[in-house]
């Protein structure tokens, strides 16, 4: 049987002696006890968050920097593609206009030749 | 800051908890639980309502989590059966003939209006605090605690 005290309270209800002091002081030990913890814990999760956030803006830039570059590069591949089509309808502009120069020669020659004008 | 709470309303949140527990030792866990949650919530209290409200507001939720843990079937619109076996069990409580009446009469009380009726006349807490804590109106809080103080008349009366 523990050693019982009378308290103020009328109900009957008793609690061991000095039990509120050595409560308080308990109390205070146990929330001391989970404090440093506590600290801990806090002081790394701001390190956490900002390693998470300064993560994924170079996840971010190094996809942004990779479309860019993709992006370029396909423009220089289609600009040589215009280049050489210009280039080819420029060529094959000029062997036609070659053709027709010849067909014009063709016919005068041929012209003159039929009328004796020059020969 | 929790230090002073500590030192100002250690007692009063103990005997609350002790009133609604019924023994010393199940008293003993509710409180050092409620005061863990004190500290720890202390930080991100905001003051929309008094601190003493807060810390018997946790007081209380603490209590109704330790008895629906202890208890299977917790319905507080129930006559608790098993207090006076509980209070009997307490190596803590030694109380004289009147007082043991007293307890009789309180066991025939709902759980509900035992804890309106202690936490009124008992730990003589305002109408618009308990009814805060139990989350009810407190028109209706009222009501239960006059229609218990009713009870216990005509109980003693009888006993």
């Amino acid at each position: 049987m523990k050693n019982k005290h009378h308290s103020l309270d009328s109900l009957g209800y008793k609690h061991p002696k000095d039990f509120s002091k050595i409560n308080k002081q308990k109390l205070l030990d146990i929330i001391g006890s989970q404090s440093p913890k506590e600290e801990r814990k806090i002081r790394w999760i701001p390190w956490v968050a900002i390693s998470g956030i300064a993560a994924s803006l170079v996840f971010v830039l190094t996809l942004e920097n990779n479309f860019f570059t993709s992006q370029a590069q396909r423009a220089v591949v289609e600009d040589s593609q215009v280049t050489s089509l210009l280039i080819e309808t420029l060529l094959l502009e000029e062997e036609g206009l070659d053709m027709r120069l010849q067909e014009a020669l063709l016919d005068d020659f041929e012209n003159a030749f039929v009328t004796n004008e020059n020969f | 800051m929790f230090k002073q709470l500590l030192d100002l309303h250690h007692d009063q949140l103990y005997w609350m908890i002790r009133k609604i527990v019924i023994t010393h030792h199940d008293a003993e866990d509710v409180l050092q639980n409620t005061w863990i949650k004190i500290h720890n919530g202390l930080p991100g209290f905001k003051g929309n309502s008094k601190i003493k409200t807060w810390m018997y507001r946790i007081a209380y939720n603490e209590c109704m989590r330790f008895l629906s843990k202890k208890r299977k079937h917790l319905n507080l619109d129930e006559v608790d059966h098993s207090y006076l076996d509980t209070l009997h069990s307490d190596v803590y409580y030694s109380a004289s003939e009147c007082t043991e009446k007293y307890h009789q009469a309180l066991a025939k009380l709902t759980e509900k209006e035992r804890h309106i009726f202690t936490l009124k006349h008992h730990q003589a807490l305002k109408f618009r605090l308990i009814s805060n804590l139990l989350a009810m109106n407190i028109n209706s809080v009222k009501t239960i605690y006059y229609k218990a103080e009713r009870k216990m008349k005509q109980e003693l009366i009888s006993l």
